[in-house]
């Protein structure tokens, strides 16, 4: 889908603390997600080595701060540049620095624009409360570095900054300016960013109960849960009215496996169609041994390229993820969700939270009989397994 | 494993301890009972135990069960002064929403003026100290309003008002009129400062408005222009800071910038993200089925089949007439199957290949003809026909899941320039009528014969529609809404005569 799109790179500008770091790793996520190839590139990492190399842990001041900064981001766009030029697949990079001189910010787009031949999109974050994204690791953000930057703050202007294609966050989600957007990527970058949500928030997951297909190993279908599976449904649900979670809401798929797990909760479960299970099409209530004895040469290929592999007559991961699309813009604004789910689905979501690479998000592990359970912070996704019973 | 279809056999199947009642079953007939659970009435099909027949849901709001995804009704006022879009946005927005199932309509100011009095003769009906205009104006507005009220509580989900809205006041008035009975309100700002943009507007579609019956071109142009400056006068755009508990999104000159203010709920984030996407920059669009295919003449539906030689014919004219049209950036979209890629392989312009784009999938029913669809499954044949658009295939799909899958493709053709889609017959219904504004009934029946372009050039408000038939016979697909559901044989006598000529009988296949 992305294949006719420009390369594009997203220079993000804002003072220390305003969320910068924030919206580009989620940027990074969902973009990656929809198979469209991102990587943040982050002067301060490459600062920090410098500091390490040479054993030095105090903020330091005046002039040799400026040079180590400017040779850090000299490092930096160096790889960013060699990156997206030369890798065919990279398609957006992010550089995750202040940028708050305005002419700091014409050199690096002049530069950019010649040297990489991708278009130039500023996403910036404005914030009143500095303290909105209290990042842990954010040890850059030191009081004084702060003040100072403060003062000489030039923010985007649509006036002094015409032909320049930008994004005004302001406190994150209040108000969001949009100017001379043009072009997919960006409109889709636009489009995410207004439904994106930086609080935190839990989502839970889980298969259906074990199926009577499972016990037969028999890919796909519409089955009954086993007598195990009805077992699995009964806790599933003891341990949800146990920990007592403010409106919880249970989301699962069209089928009978999937509602008959969520029966319990009755009322509260929402049925998505796109939450059903991957179509293997022609291989449709086959075992793997019956596939591979008679489509040897699918089933082959299917090992080489699980990711892409569509079933004949069937969907491929890809599928998948491009009909999740918008259960995940949801997902993006809710809290407190349990999704009930199957074995391919359920991969490609977490993948999504995860970050997880297209090459291991087929083979990600969601065992049957196990929540798993992913909280968010300002910009990570932690996952732990809870209850797990076989 | 048991499937909707046992339903078809007059048994129900109940699961065990599903808690279904069995007695409430001799409320409703016995012969509804045994029908399709797709066109049941509401109180019979809650009865049923739940499967995946039953289960008409898409992500997004679908008609009926809209109260789980619409949370409450929306307003979405427009703001600006007159030729900067607004009732143009309002049409298109409302196109859209309708078509993905949001129950929309609009409600535009300037008509009731026009019902109310026919007293324009000249732009100083609208200078601000007219005051008997102002307050029939006025007026006018309070009566729009409540016929918004009305609309909203008699089941529709968003109203457009489509008027200038141009004075805090009068925004206040209506904020504090829509809040107070719980509904949301969001207001689309149109703002413009380009002479070339507004005069081009008001030539196009101001000319022909009933309040300049009787004037020549360039005597509406001055009017207007006159008109403009009234309420130029006036006028308070939407302001962040004294209107800062307002949610509101502005426009400025047709996209190059934008502003959203406090959006609030999915389908503010929805309309924001189309309206980015629109553009108003001249292109054509092209639609066209693959050529005939293989199955086409067996008279079978689905599959994955090859071009019949009739098919590779217009495979050759096709190209023939696009590379004679000389369309500046062409692309060409296809499905995933062969048919619609052998039809455009001639053809040496960027392709894209969309899975969204493949026929819809007919289930169990897949490469039957119709007569044996009619003999396996008789009821879901009836079926179908009593409620075409809803009807889902036993592990298949609905023209309504297809809407929901098509939505990606429309909203990337929105932002595209010239494009060429290469597609079948029930997807290009769809997109048809979503350019041509068809309603759910109408949608099922659009005619999209084989062998023929159709061009939609958009103009005004709407969109342009030509057939070109490239002079290579093919089997006709079309089946008309039979006068009696289940009836094979095809009634309507009025086929697209260069459809008839083919001299092979009007077999009705694929519909």
């Amino acid at each position: 889908m992305f294949n006719d799109s420009k390369k594009l790179t997203v220079i993000l500008v804002g003072l220390p603390g305003s969320g910068k770091t924030c919206i580009a790793k989620k940027l990074s996520r969902y973009l990656n997600w929809k198979g469209c190839f991102t990587k943040i590139f982050c002067p301060d990492l490459y600062l920090q080595k410098l500091k390490v190399l040479e054993s030095k842990t105090s903020c330091m001041d005046g002039q040799e701060e400026k040079d180590w900064n400017t040779l850090s981001m000299a490092e930096c766009l160096k790889d960013l540049i060699c990156w997206l030029k030369n890798s065919l697949e990279a398609k957006v990079a992010i550089l995750d620095s202040e940028n708050l001189l305005r002419d700091q910010r014409a050199l690096l787009k002049k530069k950019l624009e010649t040297e990489t031949g991708s278009s130039i999109l500023f996403i910036e974050s404005v914030c009143n409360i500095n303290q909105i994204l209290v990042d842990g690791e954010n040890t850059f953000a030191c009081e004084r570095r702060v003040q100072q930057y403060q003062l000489r703050y030039e923010s985007l202007d649509e006036l002094l900054d015409p032909n320049y294609s930008f994004l005004k966050l302001f406190d994150v989600n209040k108000s969001i300016v949009t100017r001379n957007v043009e072009g997919h990527i960006s409109a889709l970058i636009v489009y995410f960013l207004i439904n994106a949500r930086f609080h935190s928030r839990t989502l839970y997951f889980s298969r259906h109960g074990e199926s009577e297909y499972n016990l037969q190993g028999i890919l796909g279908g519409d089955s009954d849960l086993s007598l195990r599976g009805v077992e699995y449904a009964s806790k599933l649900h003891e341990y949800f009215t146990g920990v007592k979670i403010e409106n919880l809401q249970v989301w699962t798929s069209p089928l009978k496996r999937a509602r008959q797990t969520a029966q319990l909760f009755e009322e509260k479960a929402k049925i998505w169609k796109c939450l059903e299970e991957i179509k293997a099409g022609i291989c449709e209530g086959m075992t793997y041994q019956q596939i591979s004895e008679l489509y040897p040469e699918e089933f082959r290929s299917r090992e080489k390229d699980k990711y892409n592999y569509r079933y004949p007559r069937g969907e491929s991961y890809y599928d998948v993820v491009v009909r999740l699309e918008p259960i995940m813009l949801e997902l993006e604004r809710a809290n407190n969700v349990l999704i009930i789910g199957h074995q391919a689905v359920l991969r490609c979501i977490l993948a999504y939270f995860l970050g997880k690479s297209t090459e291991e998000l087929p083979f990600m592990e969601v065992p049957l009989h196990s929540v798993l359970k992913i909280s968010a912070m300002a910009d990570d996704y932690h996952m732990q397994t809870l209850a797990r019973q076989k | 494993m048991s499937s909707g279809l046992d339903i078809l056999s007059g048994s129900l199947r109940l699961r065990n301890g599903c808690g279904v009642r069995s007695g409430p079953y001799t409320y409703c007939k016995v012969s509804e009972v045994k029908a399709c659970p797709s066109v049941m009435s509401p109180e019979t099909k809650r009865l049923l135990p739940p499967n995946t027949e039953t289960v008409q849901t898409k992500p997004f709001p679908i008609r009926g069960e809209r109260v789980n995804y619409v949370n409450s009704p929306h307003v979405i006022a427009m703001v600006g002064l007159p030729a900067r879009g607004k009732t143009y946005i309002s049409k298109k927005l409302s196109r859209y929403l309708n078509w993905i199932g949001i129950n929309t309509k609009v409600f535009n100011l300037g008509e009731y003026r026009r019902h109310a009095t026919t007293a324009y003769k000249s732009h100083d009906f609208f200078r601000p100290d007219n005051q008997q205009a102002m307050a029939l104006r006025t007026q006018c507005a309070l009566e729009a309003l409540q016929d918004v009220i009305g609309w909203l509580e008699s089941g529709g989900e968003v109203a457009v008002f489509d008027a200038t809205n141009s004075t805090m006041e009068r925004r206040r008035m209506i904020h504090d009129y829509i809040v107070s009975k719980g509904y949301k309100l969001f207001f689309v700002e149109s703002v413009c400062d380009d002479p070339q943009i507004i005069e081009q507007n008001i030539k196009e579609v101001k000319v022909s408005s009933p309040d300049y019956i009787n004037m020549n071109k360039d005597e509406v142009l001055q009017d207007f222009l006159q008109r403009i400056q009234h309420y130029q006068e006036k006028y308070q755009p939407l302001d962040e800071d004294k209107e800062k508990d307002t949610s509101f999104m502005k426009i400025y000159n047709t996209g190059e910038k934008c502003l959203v203010h406090k959006h609030e709920g999915h389908i503010q984030a929805r309309i924001v993200y189309y309206l980015m996407n629109i553009h108003i920059t001249p292109r054509t669009i092209y639609l066209t089925r693959h050529g005939e295919s293989e199955q086409n003449l067996e008279g079978r539906i689905g599959g994955d089949s090859n071009l019949s030689p009739r098919g590779k014919l217009y495979a050759a004219a096709l190209a023939k007439y696009i590379q004679e049209q000389h369309i500046e950036g062409l692309r060409i979209w296809t499905s995933w199957l062969k048919r619609t890629i052998q039809t455009v392989a001639g053809l040496n312009v960027p392709q894209e290949r969309w899975k969204s784009l493949n026929e819809i999938d007919a289930g169990v029913c897949e490469e039957m003809t119709y007569e044996e669809i009619n003999e396996k499954y008789p009821e879901e044949f009836a079926a179908r026909d009593v409620n075409k658009f809803a009807y889902r295939y036993p592990r298949g799909e609905s023209y309504e899941d297809l809407v929901g899958r098509l939505e990606p493709v429309i909203m990337e053709l929105e932002r595209q320039g010239n494009v060429l889609v290469v597609s079948h017959q029930a997807v290009l219904r769809c997109l048809l009528a979503y350019f041509l504004d068809k309603s759910a009934d109408e949608l099922p029946y659009l005619r999209v014969p084989l062998h023929t372009i159709i061009k939609l050039t958009p103009v005004a408000y709407g969109c342009r529609v030509e057939h070109i038939k490239l002079p290579i016979e093919a089997v006709d697909t079309h089946r008309d809404k039979p006068k009696e559901p289940g009836q094979i044989a095809q009634v309507d006598q009025q086929i697209d005569c260069h459809c008839k000529n083919d001299g092979q009988s009007n077999s009705p296949n694929k519909s």
